[in-house]
């Protein structure tokens, strides 16, 4: 019996000196991941606003970097345009009077190959994930 | 004999489980806590530099010095990305291109440059212990990227050569003697100043460090704005 007990205990020991720390050590790696997620997705709203288009490679590659670090998780890429009366539709950007989605940015990519950004668009990217990752972050173009 | 080492392995064992593991274990998620903490603190730094378009030299000593007391003990490195570049910002080289803006040292950012914080918390000597057997050593490490939203270079005017101190916007455009705004004189058109009002003469400029290359971004953007 006090075998038993001295064996559980050094049992316990072996477990809090390896698999305690290496629970720690996976939620650091996940902190990690999703620090680089953010920090690219503040980048690719920069890189937006400096270059006023969003072009397809620019979409290709931060899509693969969330399907990379996020494989669970996703984004949502929102594009809107604000206005004042009168309400005018197209306009330079080429961005319609609603709001886009990432299938309808997708769409138009797909079919012109950039979008052409003016100071009335407003961008907002959205991560999300099922380790509970949740990040917005953009703004408006100037 | 035997039975005393037993004993004194039991005693080990208990005092491990009871107390320092428990201890240690606290200890690595208060230091972990303390980190996330510290990020947060430069992230709201961060997004104020983001709306302001400067850092003023007062933020960069709390930063880079961590004489603010939550980033004790936290190395923060500031890389300013520009045109593609990045230069590492330090204090000596920072307090030598800056400016003074209402009153306050600066150092003045352009629209489009990016600002790249990076936290590191080594691993001391508990967490070590702690992450021994995992044979991990790497301490934390936090990265953030601020894009400069409305830039102090366009806002302001710099003029001429050499070091020199900016004049404030107020001090740039009003003129207490005769209660005028006056009329910035300026290379190319300057849409500060004919919003502001007009009126003869010129306000004399000195000018900031090496930046007046950068400075007013895209004159037919500014031009196209107003």
């Amino acid at each position: 019996m006090e075998c038993m007990g001295r064996m559980t205990g050094i049992f316990l020991c072996v477990i809090c000196l390896t698999l305690v720390p290496a629970g720690h050590m996976l939620a650091d790696v996940e902190k990690q991941k999703a620090n680089v997620l953010e920090m690219q997705a503040e980048r690719f709203y920069a890189g937006m606003r400096q270059g006023r288009r969003l072009t397809r490679e620019a979409y290709g590659q931060f899509e693969d970097m969330v399907k990379e670090y996020c494989p669970d998780g996703g984004f949502e890429l929102m594009l809107a345009r604000r206005y004042v009366m009168p309400v005018q539709e197209g306009g330079g950007s080429g961005i319609p009077m609603r709001i886009l989605y990432r299938e309808d940015v997708e769409g138009l990519l797909l079919k012109e190959g950039e979008i052409v950004l003016d100071e009335t668009v407003f961008i907002s990217i959205r991560l999300y994930g099922k380790n509970g990752l949740s990040y917005c972050c953009g703004g408006g173009i100037w | 004999m035997v039975g005393k080492w037993v004993r004194f392995v039991d005693w080990l064992v208990a005092v491990f489980l009871m107390f320092l593991f428990p201890a240690v274990c606290i200890h690595v998620t208060m230091r972990g806590r303390h980190f996330d903490a510290c990020a947060q603190r430069v992230k709201e730094y961060g997004e104020m530099i983001q709306k302001q378009g400067y850092l003023s030299l007062k933020a960069a000593g709390a930063l880079l010095l961590q004489k603010d007391g939550l980033l004790d003990g936290v190395t923060i490195t500031i890389w300013e990305e520009s045109d593609g570049k990045r230069k590492l910002l330090t204090l000596p080289q920072m307090e030598a291109e800056a400016c003074s803006y209402m009153g306050t040292k600066v150092y003045p950012l352009s629209d489009g440059d990016g600002l790249l914080f990076i936290l590191r918390l080594p691993a001391d000597g508990f967490e070590r212990a702690f992450y021994h057997f995992c044979g991990w050593e790497r301490g934390r490490e936090y990265w953030c990227f601020f894009a400069v939203r409305d830039g102090l270079l366009e806002r302001i005017w710099e003029g001429g050569e050499g070091k020199g101190e900016v004049i404030s916007l107020y001090d740039a455009f009003y003129d207490p003697v005769s209660r005028n705004c006056i009329h910035a004189v300026c290379a190319g058109s300057d849409p500060v100043a004919q919003g502001v009002g007009a009126a003869e003469g010129g306000t004399e400029r000195r000018s900031g460090g090496g930046r007046s290359s950068r400075i007013y971004g895209d004159p037919q953007r500014r031009e196209a704005a107003y």
